[in-house]
């Protein structure tokens, strides 16, 4: 499956394999679309990007994670288009030799996504107003 | 030889200009400084984004002083929130 995708990222978690017998953990974090943010009720989001770009960060952001110690694989997925609550919206599997490598890993991945993956979120709100999530700014290479 | 430029809109930009793309007049290359300053003359409520703003050329995140030839694609990005 490719990184950016429309269709929901749940049946993944069903396929989720180490595939490497020198693997000893596999860390999996999913960030899941929230009812309240900021006081405010989320009715549902949705998700745009620059498709090419991100697709191209995605990949740099994995192999960067693939390159730090004891890391065996790493693989990410961000939805786009409109999310309900409670669904997938990135969904990061990190497989390692050890389980505090997969944690550290996976925190990293998705701080970086957070700072460098042109996506953009549009919260849509119960009362009917809806506004885009102001974020991180981002920096030249 | 193309006089202008693409220019893609991204996340509330796109709103606020309602349009994601459109071409720009642009003759020359030039600092794609001196193509936001114009764009802002234009389009103000895009110029008071100005300072937050991220741009690629061709699907490349690129300083302002970068030059833009006509016939490339300017991408505005505003600060980004994936996640």
């Amino acid at each position: 499956m490719p990184d950016l995708v429309h269709a929901p990222l749940e049946p993944l978690l069903a396929q989720i394999t180490p595939g490497n017998v020198e693997a000893g953990a596999i860390v999996v974090f999913a960030g899941t679309v929230r009812r309240h943010n900021e006081n405010r009720e989320v009715a549902f989001l949705e998700y745009s990007a620059h498709p090419a770009l991100a697709t191209r960060t995605m990949a740099e952001i994995e192999a960067q994670i693939l390159g730090r110690p004891g890391i065996l694989s790493c693989r990410l997925w961000h939805r786009i288009g409109r999310l309900e609550l409670g669904e997938i919206s990135v969904l990061i599997v990190v497989c390692s030799a050890h389980r505090a490598q997969a944690y550290e890993a996976s925190r990293a991945a998705i701080e970086a996504v957070k700072q460098r993956l042109p996506v953009w979120k549009h919260e849509h709100y119960t009362d009917g107003t809806s506004e885009f999530v102001e974020g991180c700014r981002l920096q030249s290479s | 030889m193309p006089a202008s430029i693409r220019i893609e809109y991204y996340g509330r930009l796109s709103a606020l200009r309602g349009i994601d793309h459109e071409e720009f007049p642009a003759p020359t290359t030039q600092p794609i400084s001196q193509v936001l300053a114009e764009l802002s003359r234009q389009y103000p409520p895009i110029g008071a984004h100005l300072s937050r703003l991220a741009v690629a050329v061709d699907g490349r995140v690129v300083g302002p002083d970068t030059l833009i030839s006509p016939g490339a694609t300017l991408a505005l990005l505003p600060p980004v929130s994936g996640g």
